[in-house]
C-alpha cells in the first residue's frame, strides 16, 4: 500500500510534510506509468511533475480518500494524454522527424559502471529487451496502451481501470483485448517469441 | 459456446470463478486453432513482463509550492488564480506570435535581397526573382545609344554626353575613383570645345565662300537676309559633323575601355595579394597548433612513461 488515507487526508488539509511523503511514495509509480505510455525519460519526467503540480493544486477535488489511488492515475492519465496530443500538434508543424518516431533507429539505455561490472552480457541484452518492449508499446493505439500499462504494470483492477478512464469494465477489457492483440502482431511482425526473451 | 473478448481478458488474468474456467477450457480443447491465438496472447503477457520498472534518475522537483494556490485560496483570490493560469496561454500566444513575425520578416527580407517580385502584366501573373527591370533599362540604354551613335545629331550627341556624364557619376557612387571621373570630365570638356571651334571655323569658312560667290545683284535683292547655302554643302557639312561625332564617341569608349581594364586589374590584383596573405596566416596558424600539439602528445607520452614506471616498481 503506497499510502494511508490518513496521510491523504492530511495532505489535504495543507500538510506540507504529508503531501511530501505522499508524493515521495507515489512518485516511482506515476513515473513508471508516465515513462510507458512516452518511452521518453524527460517527457516522463516532466508529465509526472506536472501530475504532482495539479495534485497539490486540485486536492480539494477529491471527495473521498479512499479513492486517492484511481484519482491521481486520471490525473497522470489526463496528463499524458494531453501531452500526447499535443506532441500530435507539434509533429504536424515540425517539418523533420524526431528520432523517437523514426523506426529504423532503437535508442539504447546508458549502462551504468556498476551494472556493467556484475554480468555485462546480461545487462545489454536486457537493455536491448526493454528497448524493444518500450518500442512495441509505442505502435500501438494510446488508448488500448494506456489500459494494457495499467493492467500488466501496475496491477489495477478492470473496475479501477474504467473508473480512472471514465469508461465501463467492458470497454476497458475490449480495449486491452485489441491491446494485446496488437502488440501480438508487433512481436510476431519483428519475430520475436516469448522463448527469444526469457532466454536471452 | 464461444467465449467473448470480455471472458477472455478475464480467462488470462485469471480474474473467472472455476466453473467458466472449466468452460473455457473445454472450449478450447474442442477448437485447438482458437487455442493457438490465446497462446499468442498468452506470450504477448509473458514477454510484457519483460518490461521492469525504472528508477526515476532525478528526485522529484515540486516547485517553489508556496506559488502552487490550491483550490481553497484560489478561490479566495481569484485575481491571483487568473494571472497563474493565465500565464502559460499569454506565453504560448507570445511565442507563437513572435515566431510567425520572425517567420514573416524573414520572407521579406530574403523577398527583397532575392528581387523577388510578383506582377500582373498583359500576358498574365509574372513572378521573378533578381534585377530584371534594371538589366532591361541598360539594354534599352545601350540600344539607343547604339543607334544615336549610327545616325547622330547634335541634339542627339548632346543627349550622349549627358547620358555618359550621368553614367559617369552613377559609377563614381559605386566606388569608382573620384579621379577617373574628373579624366573623364576633362576629356568631355576638351572634345566639346574642339568641337565647337570646328563648328564656328567652318561656318565662317561656308559664310566666306558664300558671299565671295554669290552675284552683287543677288546680295542686294536679299540685303538684310543672311547667306544661304546649297544642298551639296549642307549635306557635306552634317557629314563631317557626323564623322567627327563618331570619332569623338569612339574615343570616348575606347578611353572608357582602357579605365575598365586598369581597375579591373588592380581589384584581381589587390584581391590575389588578400588571399594569399589570408593563406599565408592561416598556413602559420596550422603549423603552431600542429606544433603545440606535438609538445602536448610528447608530454603525455612522458608522464606515462612516468606512471607506468612508478607502477611496474610498485
Amino acid at each position: 500500500m503506497l499510502y494511508s488515507e490518513n496521510l491523504v487526508a492530511q495532505a489535504q488539509q495543507g500538510d506540507k510534510q504529508a503531501f511530501n511523503q505522499l508524493a515521495n511514495a507515489w512518485y516511482p509509480r506515476i513515473y513508471n506509468f508516465t515513462y510507458k505510455y512516452f518511452a521518453d525519460e524527460e517527457l516522463a519526467m516532466e508529465v509526472t511533475q506536472k501530475t504532482f503540480i495539479s495534485v497539490y493544486q486540485h486536492f480539494d477535488s477529491l471527495q473521498d480518500t479512499e479513492k486517492f489511488k484511481a484519482w491521481i492515475y486520471r490525473i497522470a492519465y489526463n496528463m499524458c494524454h494531453n501531452e500526447h496530443k499535443k506532441n500530435k500538434k507539434t509533429s504536424f508543424l515540425g517539418l523533420f522527424k524526431t528520432n523517437k518516431d523514426n523506426d529504423d533507429e532503437m535508442e539504447y539505455l546508458p549502462i551504468s559502471d556498476e551494472q556493467n561490472r556484475s554480468n555485462p552480457s546480461n545487462y545489454v541484452e536486457n537493455v536491448e529487451n526493454t528497448a524493444l518492449l518500450e518500442k512495441a508499446l509505442a505502435k500501438i493505439n494510446p488508448d488500448q496502451k494506456a489500459v494494457v500499462i495499467m493492467k500488466e504494470y501496475e496491477g489495477l483492477k478492470f473496475s479501477e481501470i474504467a473508473e480512472i478512464l471514465q469508461i465501463s469494465e467492458s470497454t476497458a477489457k475490449a480495449r486491452l483485448y485489441y491491446g494485446l492483440d496488437a502488440l501480438r502482431k508487433v512481436f510476431e511482425g519483428w519475430n520475436l517469441s516469448k522463448e527469444q526473451m526469457l532466454y536471452s | 459456446m464461444k467465449p467473448d473478448k470480455n471472458i477472455l481478458i478475464d480467462y488470462l488474468y485469471g480474474e473467472i470463478s472455476d466453473e467458466k474456467r472449466l468452460e473455457i477450457e473445454l472450449y478450447f480443447s474442442q477448437n485447438p486453432a482458437e487455442k493457438v491465438h490465446l497462446e499468442a496472447l498468452k506470450n504477448t503477457q509473458n514477454i510484457l513482463h519483460k518490461l521492469k520498472d525504472k528508477t526515476p534518475k532525478q528526485p522529484l522537483i515540486l516547485m517553489n509550492m508556496d506559488n502552487l494556490t490550491t483550490k481553497t485560496t484560489t478561490k479566495n483570490n481569484q485575481q491571483n488564480s487568473n494571472t497563474t493560469q493565465n500565464q502559460p496561454f499569454f506565453n504560448a500566444f507570445t511565442r507563437n506570435f513572435m515566431g510567425v513575425a520572425a517567420c514573416l520578416g524573414f520572407l521579406f527580407l530574403s523577398a527583397y535581397l532575392t528581387g523577388f517580385s510578383i506582377k500582373q502584366t498583359d500576358k498574365g501573373f509574372e513572378v521573378a526573382f533578381g534585377r530584371n527591370n534594371q538589366n532591361d533599362n541598360q539594354n534599352s540604354e545601350k540600344n539607343q545609344q547604339q543607334k544615336l551613335l549610327l545616325q547622330p545629331t547634335d541634339e542627339q550627341i548632346n543627349q550622349i554626353v549627358k547620358n555618359n556624364q550621368q553614367k559617369d557619376n552613377q559609377n563614381s557612387s559605386q566606388n569608382i575613383s573620384q579621379n577617373d571621373t574628373k579624366f573623364l570630365e576633362n576629356l568631355i570638356n576638351q572634345k566639346m570645345k574642339e568641337k565647337n571651334a570646328y563648328y564656328e571655323q567652318e561656318l565662317s569658312t561656308l559664310k566666306n565662300k558664300a558671299n565671295s560667290q554669290n552675284s552683287n545683284a543677288f546680295l542686294s535683292s536679299n540685303a538684310g537676309k543672311e547667306a544661304t547655302f546649297s544642298n551639296k554643302e549642307v549635306q557635306e557639312m552634317l557629314k563631317k559633323v557626323r564623322e567627327e561625332d563618331f570619332e569623338m564617341m569612339r574615343g570616348f569608349v575606347a578611353a572608357n575601355n582602357i579605365q575598365q581594364s586598369e581597375y579591373i586589374n588592380t581589384a584581381f590584383k589587390s584581391f590575389a595579394d588578400y588571399w594569399e596573405g589570408k593563406r599565408q596566416q592561416d598556413l602559420s596558424a596550422i603549423g603552431s597548433s600542429f606544433s603545440t600539439f606535438k609538445d602536448e602528445a610528447k608530454e603525455k607520452f612522458k608522464e606515462n612513461d612516468m606512471i607506468l614506471t612508478r607502477l611496474t616498481q610498485k
